[in-house]
């Protein structure tokens, strides 16, 4: 039930005494946080050293970001969040990178999972990665101006974008090797991805995923905003995960302020979480028929996700459940009639989904097409460290609501579907398994929601602190990283979605297939674009 | 008479074609719950389509501007032979099984080439998908019917017919049992539908029929999609006419060609209902395992064709 290597994890306690033993030259203690949150800070040419050390002893890396703290203190501030599986606790490795010298050493042939986030702070700060393998731009499109970082606290938006490209593809050469250039625009209404084929006939050699094209600067956006209009930001990074992202923002900000919601209010978050989960899975099968041409279940998984979206607007207003989580809780109740209405449509649900799945999964030439499609390795999985129901998929069966238990899981008995096939099939199945124990998780909570306030007093979080908030949205988990600045106000926000970790390893599980086989592996990963271009 | 004829058969064809192609998407709208457009949405599609403003790319030479109308010119010259209501065509000596597949050869090449046209990445990839199907496809097509001909002594569509028609049991013969299933599974690959192709979807990386005119546009675009009905309707009404012809006029009487049409609609109509069930209970094939399935209808063809001969009293 870990996210890590063969090691058994260590507890925090463990990993802090083996870092000072093995790296008393280089770990000097920061000071201590609150007890999730452990900082550790590191000079950076041992940086990628230390990482590789607490992946090793069983830490799987959440997020990694760079803050620019060159006023006052003339230097850069690199933070890798360590996930310190089975104990809820959260190691972060800070280093300091001089102003004058903004270089840093890539943790990345360390720790694979830090890829994208490197490349990232490579884009957004300006900070340059040596040793990364693949230093490429990952957001800045051609027409970004040199030296121009979006999340650096003087950051102006240029007026001229006419600047060359710095991105290429990697060339793949060969005999008989062709190159596919795959969208940003697609036939369908599908978010905006490029996807550049190599193929040799049909089957696929390499795949190069670019994605970037709608990059919104919603973190620089929501600096120096106060707490709800931040929230709304943060809400609308993604559509189909609003509620996740509301929930984590608000999760940090709880967190920085030191309060906790009340128990009906985390009650709540949780039945609509996984109301969230529900009709992002229906949706999701749905979609993994569709593109085998299985139209009745698809047209089936389809009038459940309506069903389930339609629940959501009735019972708390809207249909991707905006506006309903808020720093302190939560601004809807459930009242009882409500509460016997969406327990009788759970019921039905329930019955429809199982069958939808019988249906599905006896059907031969259905079964044909998703068994040993896109399989996804262990191994690889691990090294890119990947989340959600694809992680479990292969075998993996982390959660973070049972790693980092928040709003009410702590209080619930559930169970975390895995499989070991890595292929369509299993997504196909961990995502049918998780709608039934979503169910349950909704019905248990039913049964006992706690009465009393749904709001806490003021959350103003004072100057200086920082929160993390951890979920696990329907893709897998979703961290939120808050600093609030003065007056409750947010000075730095950091975002980073299960998409965003889950999309190299698309690009891994489509190697040795066929080329039309590659919409039907995207959609049974189903990652968010906006998730990733935020 | 015979001329009015003529112009009757292939006029009907032409007619009803977006009818039936949008017959089938209706029936399969109700299979799955759904309202679905309107049967008439096709003619809706091309009105809308022939309003539009065709554009090209500027690497498509002539060859790209041509094949529209070369294609749906082939797909109506088929349509003149073809028995649609009576067995004996005033049009026979203009084509016969032989020039029916041949010029269904020649649309696919067409297609094939002005998919090229573009330059780029879709129609390259569905036209080389398809040229790799219609490979396999042709020859079971050919087989199949070709074993109803040797029945009738002729390749002469309108003869076959009559010659399946006058003998009422003859359709329970092996031989033309297995003819007629290798007919089906052609059929159904060469208009496009499901388990071979889908012709609803959005996703360029698995398309073949639709990548092929995804760069085409407006009137270009109208003439393309017409022609496909077109074709897939000779397709249908030769597996109505040829291998179950119940109901067929012999001779050109007023009530002979009633009774024709309303057997005609009737079995066009069947075709389609099962067209839509196979499409709504299975799912598409991967693309490597279509050579499977077309390979399984060149076989039966073949058995048919054998079995023909080995059954023939000598």
């Amino acid at each position: 039930m870990t996210g890590s290597t063969g090691t058994p994890p260590l507890p925090l306690d463990h990993v802090l005494r083996s870092l000072r033993e093995r790296f008393a030259d280089a770990a000097i203690e920061a000071e201590p946080g609150r007890r999730r949150e452990q900082r550790v800070a590191v000079p950076a040419a041992r940086l990628s050293e230390v990482a590789g050390a607490v992946r090793g002893w069983g830490g799987s890396l959440i997020t990694a970001f760079a803050l620019d703290e060159r006023e006052p203190h003339g230097h850069f501030r690199l933070r890798y969040l360590f996930s310190m599986a089975q104990e809820d606790a959260v190691l972060t490795l800070e280093s300091a990178i001089h102003a004058g010298d903004p270089h840093f050493p890539s943790v990345t042939p360390e720790v694979p999972a830090a890829h994208w986030l490197e490349r990232e702070i490579q884009d957004m700060m300006g900070l340059l990665a040596t040793g990364h393998p693949d230093p490429r731009p990952l957001v800045a499109h051609d027409g970004w101006p040199r030296g121009c970082h979006p999340l650096r606290r003087d950051f102006v938006p240029p007026g001229d974008m006419a600047w060359p490209p710095r991105f290429a593809f990697t060339p793949v050469e060969g005999e008989g090797v062709f190159e596919i250039p795959v969208g940003p625009i697609h036939a369908g209404i599908i978010e905006p991805g490029h996807f550049r084929f190599a193929s040799v006939g049909e089957s696929v050699l390499k795949l190069d995923v670019r994605l970037g094209w709608k990059y919104r600067g919603l973190e620089t956006l929501a600096r120096g905003k106060r707490i709800a209009p931040a929230l709304e930001i943060a809400e609308r990074a993604c559509g189909l995960c609003a509620f996740s992202h509301a929930l984590a923002f608000s999760g940090a900000v709880e967190e920085a302020a030191g309060v906790l919601a009340p128990p009906r209010a985390r009650a709540l978050r949780s039945l609509a979480g996984e109301l969230e989960r529900i009709y992002n899975h229906c949706g999701d099968l749905a979609g993994i028929l569709l593109d085998v041409a299985y139209a009745v279940g698809a047209a089936e998984g389809q009038r459940l996700k309506e069903v389930a979206q339609q629940a959501c607007d009735a019972l708390f207003g809207h249909r991707f459940l905006r506006g309903l989580c808020v720093p302190g809780g939560v601004t809807r109740d459930l009242d009882d009639a409500r509460q016997r209405w969406l327990r009788a449509l759970l019921a039905r649900l329930r019955v429809d989904v199982e069958e939808l799945v019988r249906a599905a999964t006896a059907n031969d030439a259905v079964m044909d097409r998703l068994a040993g499609a896109g399989t996804l390795g262990p191994e690889p999985a691990r090294d890119l460290g990947v989340v959600g129901p694809a992680a479990r998929a292969c075998g993996i069966g982390h959660d973070v609501r049972r790693a980092h238990p928040y709003a009410f899981y702590p209080d619930l008995d559930f169970q975390v579907p895995v499989r070991s096939a890595g292929d369509v099939s299993a997504r196909f199945s961990v995502k049918a398994d998780e709608i039934q124990e979503s169910i349950n998780i909704i019905d248990q909570t039913l049964l006992r929601l706690p009465g009393g306030p749904l709001l806490t007093e003021r959350v103003v979080p004072p100057a200086g602190r920082s929160g993390l908030g951890l979920v696990e949205s329907p893709r897998g988990l979703l961290s939120h990283w808050i600093r609030a600045g003065e007056d409750g106000t947010i000075d730095e926000w950091r975002m980073r979605s299960a998409s965003h970790a889950n999309w190299p390893a698309v690009a891994i599980a489509v190697l040795d297939n066929i080329v039309p086989d590659f919409p039907l592996i995207n959609k049974s990963f189903n990652l968010c674009y906006a998730c990733v271009d935020r | 008479m015979s001329a009015a004829l003529a112009l009757l058969q292939p006029a009907l064809l032409v007619a009803l074609a977006p009818l039936f192609s949008g017959t089938i998407a209706a029936i399969k709208a109700r299979l799955q719950m759904r309202r679905g457009a309107p049967v008439w949405q096709r003619y809706a599609d091309l009105a809308r389509l022939f309003r539009k403003e065709s554009i090209l790319s500027t690497d498509a030479s002539w060859l790209a501007r041509a094949t529209p109308y070369v294609v749906l010119g082939a797909s109506l010259a088929v349509a003149t032979w073809v028995p649609v209501l009576l067995t004996s065509s005033p049009m026979s000596f203009a084509g016969d099984l032989v020039m029916t597949v041949a010029l269904l050869a020649l649309v696919r090449v067409l297609q094939a080439l002005a998919a090229l046209e573009a330059g780029t990445t879709f129609g390259g990839m569905a036209a080389s998908r398809h040229m790799a199907l219609a490979a396999l496809a042709e020859p079971a097509l050919m087989l199949s019917v070709f074993t109803l001909a040797i029945g009738a002594g002729s390749t002469d569509l309108a003869r076959i017919s009559r010659s399946v028609a006058a003998a009422p049991l003859a359709w329970l013969s092996p031989s033309h049992l297995l003819a007629l299933a290798a007919m089906w599974l052609v059929v159904l690959s060469e208009s496009g539908r499901v388990p071979v192709d889908n012709p609803a979807t959005h996703l360029e990386l698995t398309m073949i029929h639709e990548g092929m005119v995804l760069d085409y546009s407006g009137r270009h675009l109208a003439l393309l999609e017409w022609a496909a009905t077109v074709r897939q309707m000779v397709l249908f009404t030769l597996v109505a006419n040829l291998f179950m012809p119940w109901g067929i006029a012999f001779e050109p009487s007023g009530a002979a060609l009633g009774i024709a049409f309303i057997a005609w609609t009737g079995k066009l109509l069947a075709c389609g209902v099962v067209v839509a069930l196979g499409e709504s209970l299975t799912a598409k094939l991967r693309l490597f395992r279509v050579p499977e399935f077309l390979g399984m209808a060149f076989l039966l063809s073949l058995l048919a064709l054998t079995s023909d001969s080995l059954l023939r009293a000598p």
